[in-house]
């Protein structure tokens, strides 16, 4: 997530700022609480259902974790933390796409015709992102002094920009065709929703006000992000805890209907 | 900078977007009042390229294009209207696929199928009815495609067997 310097391990904590003390409750609140999420995933064997979403759970804990470590371990420099950030990057981009391809095939899998026309306007709509995002990119420099950390920042902003993207699809498609949302898938995709458009948020002002130093505007920036990731943490917890909801009452009959002979004229113009 | 706050608050209108798309659009329509009837026949020859060609034949150009015009906005209608219905059975649908008679259960997975295929069918078709409306002149239904179907509607009352699309190919 957010950028952090090193600095943090040489000040006592009474010396922090408050907002920089704010941030970093939030950033240890997640990472206490990621563990959590990946045990509630591993007990209710939700890998069966969900593999990728239970591997992403895993790379974020293990991340989380690493950070901490590093960023308070006089063993790691900064450079090699902030190389450690473009491999959680890179490794949570890829499983988060992953993540929301797999939410689309269980949220489709009872209805093979849409399960189809799904996958493919999915890749469309990955490449249209994605050139919507090296746009930005082009559109939106990153204003930060530091290069590799510029280069970050928009490359992090634009592989946020598509999975938030994707989302929107996902969520309009099946808004359209009224596929109802089953509780836990929904969770992962809002959880997920919230990570990445307050990533995009944050990195898109970030990108902007960076100026290599830590101050009171990247920490709000930085809280802004944490809150929102500890956020989708809790999201996904209330999700995966939570018994699938079966309030609908069930009919004893249906209404006739001719939507057969409705698809088979629709058919012919395709 | 300007962009920048413009994506940051494009970016955050996203959960409470995804939210009411996935809770708030779904729940709106589900009495099975709001079935409105639609005339699949009318509809028929709305869309029979015969009834085009006829029409194109024996009007003149510009009178042609206006009717033409005209059919395919009724055409959008109903098929908008078929596809709402789809929507209210959907949801009536839903609940009955937890149904513990099987063949209610049944039943039930059939009809949210056809209607999530209507609601795809519509939201593939209708852009190609305005494509009609802006060219008038071009055929809606590929004429191979159209031909097929003729071909298959006359080998399956050949066979003896009763659909919809059979019965219309019989009265015709």
């Amino acid at each position: 997530m957010g950028y952090r310097e090193k600095r943090y391990i040489l000040c006592p904590v009474v010396h922090m700022r408050f907002t920089a003390l704010l941030w970093h409750i939030l950033w240890f609140a997640r990472v206490a609480l990621l563990p959590v999420l990946l045990a509630v995933v591993l007990r209710r064997k939700f890998y069966q259902r969900f593999p990728v979403f239970s591997a992403y759970t895993g790379w974020s804990a293990f991340a989380g974790i690493a950070f901490v470590v590093m960023n308070y371990s006089p063993a790691f420099s900064g450079k090699q933390y902030f190389e450690g950030m473009v491999i959680d990057s890179v490794v949570a981009t890829g499983i988060g796409i992953g993540v929301i391809y797999e939410v689309l095939r269980a949220h489709l899998r009872s209805h093979a015709a849409l399960d189809a026309a799904g996958k493919t306007a999915f890749r469309w709509v990955s490449v249209l992102l994605l050139a919507l995002g090296i746009l930005l990119a082009w559109l939106l420099p990153s204003r930060a002094p530091y290069m590799p950390m510029s280069m970050y920042q928009v490359l992090q902003r634009t592989m946020e920009t598509v999975q938030a993207g994707l989302l929107l699809f996902l969520f309009s498609y099946c808004a359209y065709l009224r596929v109802p949302w089953r509780s836990q898938e929904f969770g992962i995709a809002l959880g997920l929703g919230i990570l990445v458009s307050a990533g995009v948020a944050g990195l898109a002002i970030r990108s902007q006000i960076d100026t290599g130093v830590l101050n009171v505007s990247t920490d709000i920036q930085t809280i802004f992000t944490e809150g929102a990731y500890l956020g989708s943490v809790c999201v996904w917890l209330i999700y995966i805890l939570a018994a699938e909801e079966t309030k609908e009452p069930i009919p004893r009959s249906l209404p006739k209907h001719d939507l057969e002979s409705w698809n088979q004229e629709l058919g012919r113009f395709l | 900078m300007t962009l920048a706050i413009i994506l940051a608050l494009l970016a955050v209108a996203v959960p409470p977007v995804l939210i009411w798309m996935a809770k708030g659009r779904i729940w709106s329509s589900r009495s099975v009042e709001r079935i409105q009837p639609v005339d699949l026949e009318a509809f028929r020859n709305l869309i029979d390229p015969e009834e085009e060609e006829f029409l194109r034949v024996n009007l003149p150009a510009a009178d042609f294009r206006k009717i033409q015009r005209e059919r395919l906005r009724a055409a959008v209608e109903y098929i908008s209207c078929a596809r709402d219905n789809a929507a209210v059975l959907l949801h009536l649908a839903e609940p009955a696929r937890r149904s513990t008679e099987p063949a209610v259960a049944e039943a039930a997975a059939r009809l949210i199928n056809d209607a999530v295929s209507l609601r795809l069918y519509a939201l593939l078709v209708i852009p190609k009815l305005y494509v009609g409306m802006v060219l008038p002149g071009r055929p809606v239904i590929p004429v191979r495609v159209a031909d097929r179907y003729e071909q298959l509607t006359r080998q399956v009352a050949r066979l003896g067997l009763r659909t919809p699309a059979a019965d219309a190919a019989m009265q015709a």
